[in-house]
């Protein structure tokens, strides 16, 4: 008898074993190569390369575009980036916020908004109506409000943005800030720090300095 | 009423293997940097934790459902339980700033404050499972494969 439950009980932890490897293989997606949309910045040779999945909405986004601002004003010719899509539910904005930014990209000023929505995200945040906050950004960015309107009601638009979530979804993301540095999966600004610094031979910084 | 101790101990199971199932087939990457909000443990366990908690979940999970190897599953649970107490718990009385527990990966959110309740509350039926073994362990393997 003592046999028979050894043997169930290894049977019951290969069986669970084996489903999730089955499921994790069958829905891991593949992050597809960086393309030259207005949405990516720097060095395409770069040997770092970094694919990030950012919601406007979300705060430690806004933490990670200072520090990947940080980094790329020191080593501007080391990394290349690559900003995908990712608006969580959870925040009420961040759709909306994505697609002014892309529809600002049609107009070549995807990184001036960009810059803008996440700067001042905490003026915009608990808003009821953020969209006529990002009416003003996008006039001072000095956009075409003509273009920018017909391209915001434009399905394609949205298509874009939920395509991209989509693939994120696919990969594995379920958190934002999500980056993939030279194709290796990196969650949160500690991370991300730890890894460029790794990669560009940086001395790392203290404690005090890092933001979790 | 043996009833009422075997639905007990499937509804702990289920706990840990939905928690363990969502964050196993999740890249870890996801629940580290849950667990990194605590600030609770050196960035070296960090990892460690966040690749093997998950299937230890999930094993517990499978285990407390099936009713195999019943009373180690138990005593399993009620230290994980224990554990997610004082790393909750630790995080509140610092004041650091969780939106939620990051305990169910994405399927989901409960704010830090509902999960302390629920660990306990879960930590209590543990216990009392533990106590009235014979009766939890009706439907079980174990009942079907008694240990030498």
């Amino acid at each position: 008898m003592k046999q028979n439950k050894s043997l169930v009980t290894v049977l019951v932890i290969f069986a669970a074993i084996a489903v999730v490897a089955g499921i994790k293989i069958v829905t891991q997606g593949q992050l597809t190569q960086s393309s030259g949309t207005s949405r990516t910045k720097g060095n395409s040779g770069a040997p770092v390369k970094i694919v990030e999945y950012i919601d406007f909405q979300c705060p430690m986004c806004a933490v990670g575009a200072r520090t990947i601002k940080d980094y790329m004003d020191r080593y501007p010719d080391k990394i290349f980036l690559d900003m995908r899509y990712f608006p969580l539910d959870m925040h009420r904005h961040a759709l909306v916020a994505s697609q002014y930014a892309e529809c600002a990209g049609r107009q070549d000023k995807f990184w001036t908004m960009h810059d803008v929505i996440l700067e001042k995200q905490k003026s915009w945040a608990e808003t009821v109506n953020a969209s006529t906050v990002f009416d003003i950004y996008a006039k001072e960015s000095g956009l075409n409000m003509g273009k920018l309107k017909a391209c915001l009601s434009d399905d394609n638009t949205a298509g874009v943005i939920q395509r991209s979530r989509k693939e994120g979804m696919d990969i594995g993301i379920r958190s934002t800030p999500t980056y993939f540095i030279n194709g290796k999966m990196v969650v949160g600004i500690k991370l991300l720090q730890e890894e460029l610094d790794h990669l560009l031979g940086v001395t790392p910084k203290t404690d005090s300095n890092n933001v979790q | 009423m043996k009833y009422f101790f075997v639905i007990l101990r499937i509804f702990i199971g289920l706990v840990f293997l939905v928690s363990g199932f969502e964050k196993s087939v999740s890249p870890y990457q996801n629940f580290l940097y849950a667990l990194q909000g605590y600030q609770f443990l050196p960035s070296f366990l960090e990892i460690a934790v966040a690749k093997i908690v998950p299937w230890i979940e999930l094993l517990i999970g499978v285990f407390l459902v099936l009713g195999l190897w019943t009373r180690q599953a138990l005593f399993a649970a009620a230290v994980m339980f224990t554990g997610f107490i004082i790393i909750v718990g630790q995080a509140l009385i610092r004041g650091i700033d969780l939106a939620e527990c990051g305990c169910f990966g994405e399927w989901i959110h409960i704010p830090p404050q509902g999960v302390i309740v629920m660990d306990a509350a879960s930590l209590i039926v543990c216990l009392v499972l533990l106590k009235k073994l014979s009766l939890a362990q009706t439907w079980s393997l174990d009942s079907r494969l008694p240990s030498a």
